[in-house]
């Protein structure tokens, strides 16, 4: 898009982050729970250090001696999970809601939690971890930890939800408001991205992201210098010795910037005004988590590791959906995104200096209809062809003939009877007309199971034995968790995707 | 030179100052230090798991070859040359080569169904329900390539040596291995095409010295056409690079996309010119891009409200009110 | 009969057989023009002869309305599954032909078509079919037969398997992170699943001639095609034209006309205006096309442009509006599928980029442009997309268990290349 480029560029040329957006268009939650954490290199279970909780001044530091040790490892994250469950507590209130059910034509009352929780972590490899440690956990045998385990795998299943607000990387959230003059592939440093949008005093983005890459690394993915000359002396102290104070201090400091560097990118989007649609996104968050824990009380929250079959087809139509939504729900909640597509030039800005509300032509089947005529006025020239479609809200149009300074329209949908004709502009109204209406939501139509032609008629192949060797270099002994038992480790909540189609979905429809 | 080494020669096959970096086998600590970047290496925690997964790895060899490629064997057996027949080998210290460059992997594990030989690899990132990181993979592809490619050169009969890789991985949160059939055809395609390229890639006098110092290395190299863009974190020149880039305001530091568009206007000053009128294109190429980013310049003005960069049009567009109703006139007529 | 004739028919006979047969599925490799439409109305014809009442899923509404046309003209009575929005087309058939939203509407038709999307709006509970045929199943996505599978016992595929991909607006990373790839193609879906499927390859395009089949074939297919033509059977007559491109395409069927080297914004002005003159010169001069059926002159419905980008077909569409130039296709790819030309002016999806990207690179997105036509193709480019080709890094994501495409996107577009090397005009 040539206006990313362009905005870019301005934020090279000024060493300075720009806007990219006006609005903020991410659910913010007066009360998020921040979580960052630092593991083992190379191990995908051991966590060295987590730092968490929804006070900036206070927050809770947990270290594992020995990352390896599954006893540690299992006590530390005993605490995780109860503080987990504590903040989770608060999300429990529920208000009756009124929601149209089967084919949209009955009503129901159903109970929908008032808020949901909000888990904000500094980058996308932290946002992954999640996942993985929500994974891990689910494969313990402690009811305390396998119900965190369920819960982080809900809150993991909706970071690719585009829209979701559940799970925020700060990095996201940045990058989604403002655009910096470095390499994509480095917006993904949180303290580089924060030196572009904020360098401190008397420095310009550049010394500044230099800087910035020379603190601690914000983790979880390690650092082996790091590594090898302040965490090695550290952990290994407090193995000899059990004296944990300078793991402590190591931890601190490691972790104490990314969770600086956290919150300060939940202030810099705090500061903008919500865009309008993000309620409402929102609200399908709420009905998650809603259904979720339903789930939870019922017993019945279970996690598919990879998505196949049916939940697989219907996780596509659900990022299709969502993703073609999220993008028009932007663009008309805010200006600095609808200027991407002028700058494309589908999208034109002007005013109207003529209207002809009283035009008609005659259609197909040999009828006089009302087609309103529109002229408008454009600093530039329009240069797509005759027949282009465009639309100002719900009133559709498109375009007969371009010229220079000006476009002429004629209405075809939205405001084409008489009595739907003060939906038209003004005269002399400023307006921008998008090239896209009203979204339309199409249901998934997907059968109950797979039709012969999409699955194989052999038996699957037997899995491979599961025989998982823990890590624990102390214990020789293969695993202490007696397989199946615990469910398999899953990934996505199985019925957040996969409730069947005569079921209320979880968001009601039409809000997609 | 390892195989992940050579590898790189795929990482970056625009760019002259890698690829001679690569093909004059430049010391890359040697350069790091010259160049004041960090020094990068492996995690010590990240060598020991290594370590312990290859040992677990290489003890279940038989049986992940027999389920996967069909191969009864016992355990590997040491080799000194390329194999024939049916059975496991391991090749250690190999001295291969691969066009004019030595490749010399620390060893090569080889399984033979009698009429292929099939390069097996073991790696200690995970496989999360049968899931492993993309770009791991696509880097173990890489390399593996040229393992391929240069055992290919070695064999009487090339054909014989088969794209088609064994790769274990441990599975889950665990040790225990699991296997993978991974093709690299067309990793040894794009490879045997880098190689050809190579041999045009004409050294730097100074680079053929037996033991450069590193200053005469970062000077040799810096005299050598950079192309920077969205891979360059990954390149041992990379600070160096970044520096160059902001010190010159080329607008390739701001990534490809930026590039892509600006095309031969080099400078982020020098587009912005364009953009903003203060500029007239010269040659149609100009103009085109002139245009574009005109427009981009007009929207972004419309959309905060004329200020900044807007001159014209003046302030007083609600930016604050919805879009369908909001804006005024663009401050900028974009394109004519 | 020619030999290529005998090798079509033995072919066409080969489907027959696998169709009457006990094979669950049958899939037929169709390249660029090789008689999939004559083919899947031939079988229509032959299944309605045997009784069978035939649902034919098909993936546009553009295709639809063609082969509704087809079948009727070839006696048929053929019913056309529609949506709310279908308006029928210029020379709809008055006979033989009924049109409605419910299959119920359509009860007494020996064949019925409609839209794999339309077609998932059917339950299977209100009717399934012994055997089903789906057109163009490698343009169809493994999600759009998910929604029809359950209305068919059986299966009838037929599709070129050098398309473009199924496409989607959702993150790849993501469904493929947490997902078994459900963006596969319907053909590709179903082999996967019974590989026991026979494959039936159409040997001979009908489309492309001598010399042009071979470049198609060398660079986007697995299964090798020749020219049913003969080399003397086609040409296209330039009485009153000059542009050195056209003419050498005429002769030779292809020209690369190559602007000169620059990185220009992908709506690159010089492009559009040299595509748009050459369309003009085109429709404008006496132009006549020769093939074994007589001379005639080349119409405005025989010329089209194939574009990469929306942008860039609104930007050539206005351009020829300039001009005073109508009733001439301008298309991206993506739609141009399936469809056949004279003359067709390609816009090269890398011209006068810095970067190669995966997009740019797709096999399918050059192949459907490079094949839609039976006289003569013009490739419109910047030079220097060797050098393109050449630094663009080997760092596609490997996602495990699947496998590498069969063929591969940057080769293809090697190799496309390499052959038309010898056909380089450069602009003026």
């Amino acid at each position: 898009m040539s206006l990313d480029v362009y905005q870019r560029l301005l934020a090279l040329s000024q060493a300075r982050a720009v806007p990219a957006a006006s609005r903020a268009h991410r659910h913010l939650s007066p009360r998020p729970w921040l979580l960052t954490g630092y593991h083992l290199a190379g191990e995908p279970s051991a966590p060295v250090a987590i730092r968490y909780g929804s006070f900036r001044d206070s927050p809770k530091l947990l270290t594992v001696a020995e990352p390896r040790d599954r006893a540690l490892r299992f006590a530390a994250l005993g605490g995780l999970a109860r503080d987990l469950a504590t903040y989770l507590s608060r999300y429990t209130v529920t208000e009756p809601v009124v929601r149209a059910t089967g084919n949209g034509r009955e009503l129901d009352v159903d109970q929908c939690c008032v808020d949901a929780p909000q888990i904000v972590v500094p980058n996308e490899a932290t946002a992954h971890w999640v996942g993985l440690l929500g994974q891990y956990l689910r494969t313990l045998d402690d009811p305390v930890l396998a119900a965190a385990g369920a819960h982080l795998g809900w809150i993991a299943s909706r970071r690719h939800l585009p829209g979701s607000s559940v799970l925020l990387t700060a990095t996201d959230l940045l990058t989604t408001h403002w655009r910096t003059g470095q390499l994509p592939t480095e917006d993904g440093h949180l303290g580089r991205l924060l030196a572009w949008i904020e360098p401190p005093a008397g420095s310009d983005a550049w010394q500044a992201a230099r800087d910035a890459e020379a603190m601690p690394p914000a983790g979880p993915a390690s650092d082996p210098s790091w590594d090898q000359v302040v965490l090695r002396p550290a952990l290994e102290r407090a193995k000899e010795q059990g004296d944990v104070r300078r793991l402590k201090l190591a931890a601190a400091e490691v972790l104490g910037g990314a969770w600086r560097d956290t919150w300060a990118a939940v202030d810099l989007v705090r500061m903008l005004p919500p865009g309008e649609h993000v309620a409402k996104r929102w609200e399908s968050d709420r009905w998650s988590w809603t259904r979720h824990r339903e789930r939870v009380l019922a017993g019945t929250v279970s996690f598919s590791a990879r998505l196949s079959d049916v939940p697989a087809y219907r996780f596509l139509h659900e990022l299709e959906t969502r993703t073609a939504a999220l993008e028009r729900q932007m663009a008309l909640d805010d200006p600095l995104v609808m200027a991407r597509y002028l700058a494309t030039g589908e999208a034109v800005a002007g005013v109207v200096i003529k209207r002809d509300p009283e035009h008609t032509v005659v259609n197909s089947g040999g009828r006089s209809v009302l087609r309103p005529l529109l002229w408008v006025r454009t600093p530039a020239a329009f240069d797509r062809p005759a027949g282009t479609e465009l639309w100002w809200g719900k009133v559709g149009m498109v375009v007969r003939a371009a010229t220079d300074d000006t476009v002429e329209l004629m209405v075809t949908s939205g405001a084409v009877t008489r009595p739907k004709l003060g939906l038209l502009p003004d005269a002399d109204a400023e307006i921008v007309l998008a090239p896209f209406g009203p979204l339309q939501y199409f249901p998934d139509n997907l059968p109950d199971e797979l039709p012969w032609p999409t699955r194989s008629s052999r038996p699957a192949p037997a899995p491979e034995q599961d025989d998982d060797l823990d890590t624990d270099l102390d214990s020789a002994a293969p695993a202490a968790t007696a397989p199946g038992r615990v469910p398999e480790p899953r990934a996505v909540p199985a019925e957040d995707v996969a409730a069947p189609a005569t079921a209320a979905p979880d968001e009601p429809r039409g809000l997609w | 030179m390892d195989p992940r080494r050579i590898a790189g020669l795929l990482d970056a096959p625009g760019c002259r100052r890698r690829q001679v970096l690569d093909a004059a086998q430049v010391d890359l600590g040697l350069l790091a230090e010259a160049i004041g970047a960090p020094p990068g290496g492996q995690s010590p925690y990240a060598r020991e798991r290594d370590g312990t997964f290859t040992h677990l790895a290489t003890a279940r060899l038989p049986e992940l070859v027999g389920r996967h490629l069909g191969i009864e064997c016992a355990a590997a057996a040491e080799t000194s040359e390329l194999p024939v027949g049916a059975g496991l080998w391991v090749w250690r210290e190999p001295k291969l080569r691969l066009g004019g460059l030595p490749v010399t992997p620390e060893q090569i594990v080889l399984a033979g169904d009698g009429k292929l030989l099939h390069p097996v690899e073991i790696r200690s990132y995970a496989c999360l329900d049968g899931h492993a990181d993309p770009t791991k993979v696509a880097g173990t592809a890489r390399e593996l390539a040229v393992v391929v490619a240069a055992l290919r050169q070695a064999a009487p009969v090339p054909e014989r040596v088969s794209s088609r890789c064994l790769l274990v991985l441990p599975r889950n949160f665990g040790l225990a291995p699991v296997g993978t059939l991974l093709d690299v055809a067309p990793q040894v395609r794009r490879l045997g095409w880098s190689l050809a390229q190579l041999d045009a890639v004409d050294l730097p006098a100074r680079l053929r010295l037996p033991q450069p110092s590193g200053e005469t290395l970062v000077s040799a190299l810096t005299e050598v056409e950079a192309r920077f863009g969205d891979g360059c974190p990954s390149c041992p020149m990379y600070t160096h690079c970044r520096r160059d880039a902001e010190d010159t305001g080329t607008v390739a530091r701001a990534g490809g996309a930026a590039a892509n568009l600006c095309g031969p206007v080099g400078t982020a000053a020098h587009a912005l010119a364009l953009a903003h009128g203060e500029r007239t294109p010269n040659g149609e190429a100009e103009q085109a891009i002139s245009d574009e980013l005109a427009r981009a310049a007009a929207a972004y003005g419309w959309a905060v409200g004329g200020s900044g960069v807007a001159p014209a049009g003046g302030p007083g567009t609600d930016s604050a009110g919805r879009s369908g109703t909001a804006g005024g006139p663009a401050g900028k007529p974009g394109a004519r | 009969m020619s030999s290529a004739g005998a090798r079509h028919e033995a072919a066409i006979e080969e489907v027959w057989d696998r169709v009457r047969g006990t094979d669950r599925a049958v899939v037929v490799d169709s390249p660029p023009g090789a008689g999939k439409s004559t083919l899947v109305r031939e079988l229509a014809k032959r299944l309605v002869a045997v009784g069978e009442h035939v649902p034919i899923v098909v993936q546009t509404n553009d295709q639809a309305d063609d082969l509704v046309i087809a079948l009727a003209g070839a006696g048929l009575s053929t019913g056309r599954l529609h949506g709310q929005d279908w308006t029928p087309p210029a020379g709809w058939p008055r006979t033989r032909v009924r049109t409605g939203t419910k299959l119920g509407e359509l009860g007494g038709c020996d064949v019925v078509v409609g839209t794999a999307a339309k077609w998932a709006f059917v339950k299977s509970d209100e009717r399934t079919w012994p055997l089903g045929v789906i057109d163009e199943a490698y343009q169809m996505s493994a999600a759009a037969l998910v929604r029809v599978g359950h209305l068919f016992d059986r299966l009838l595929l037929v599709g070129d398997p050098g398309q473009l991909a199924p496409f989607t607006v959702a993150d790849e990373h993501s469904v493929r992170s947490l997902a078994t790839w459900p963006l596969d193609t319907a053909a590709g879906t179903l082999l996967r699943h019974h590989p026991g499927t026979p494959v039936i390859p159409l040997p001979v395009s009908w489309r492309l001639a001598p010399h042009t089949a071979p470049v198609i074939s060398d660079a986007f297919y697995t299964r090798a095609f020749t020219a049913g033509a003969a080399p003397t059977d086609r040409r296209l007559e330039l009485a009153s034209l000059t542009h050195p491109a056209l003419a050498h395409a005429a002769e030779h069927g292809w020209a690369l006309l190559e602007l000169p080297a620059a990185h220009v914004p992908r709506t690159d002005p010089a492009l559009v205006a040299t595509i748009a003159d050459l369309v003009h010169q085109l429709v404008t001069a006496e132009v006549s096309t020769v093939d074994p059926s007589g001379p005639r002159p080349l119409s405005r419905a025989d010329v089209a442009v194939g574009v990469v980008h929306r942008d860039q077909k609104a930007h050539v569409e206005a351009a020829l509006q300039r001009r005073g130039v109508s009733g001439v296709t301008v298309d991206t790819a993506n739609r141009l599928q399936g469809r056949q030309y004279e003359v067709v002016l390609a816009w090269h999806p890398l011209s006068g980029r810095r970067d190669a990207s995966a997009f740019h690179l797709e096999a399918g997105r050059l192949c459907v442009l490079a094949s839609r036509h039976r006289q003569a193709c013009v490739v419109v480019s910047r030079a220097g997309v060797e050098e393109q080709l050449h630094a663009y890094p080997a760092a596609e994501p490997v996602w495990l268990g699947t496998d590498p495409p069969q063929v591969d996107g940057w080769e293809a577009n090697r190799a496309f290349l390499e052959r038309l090397h010898p056909h380089r005009i450069a602009a003026r």
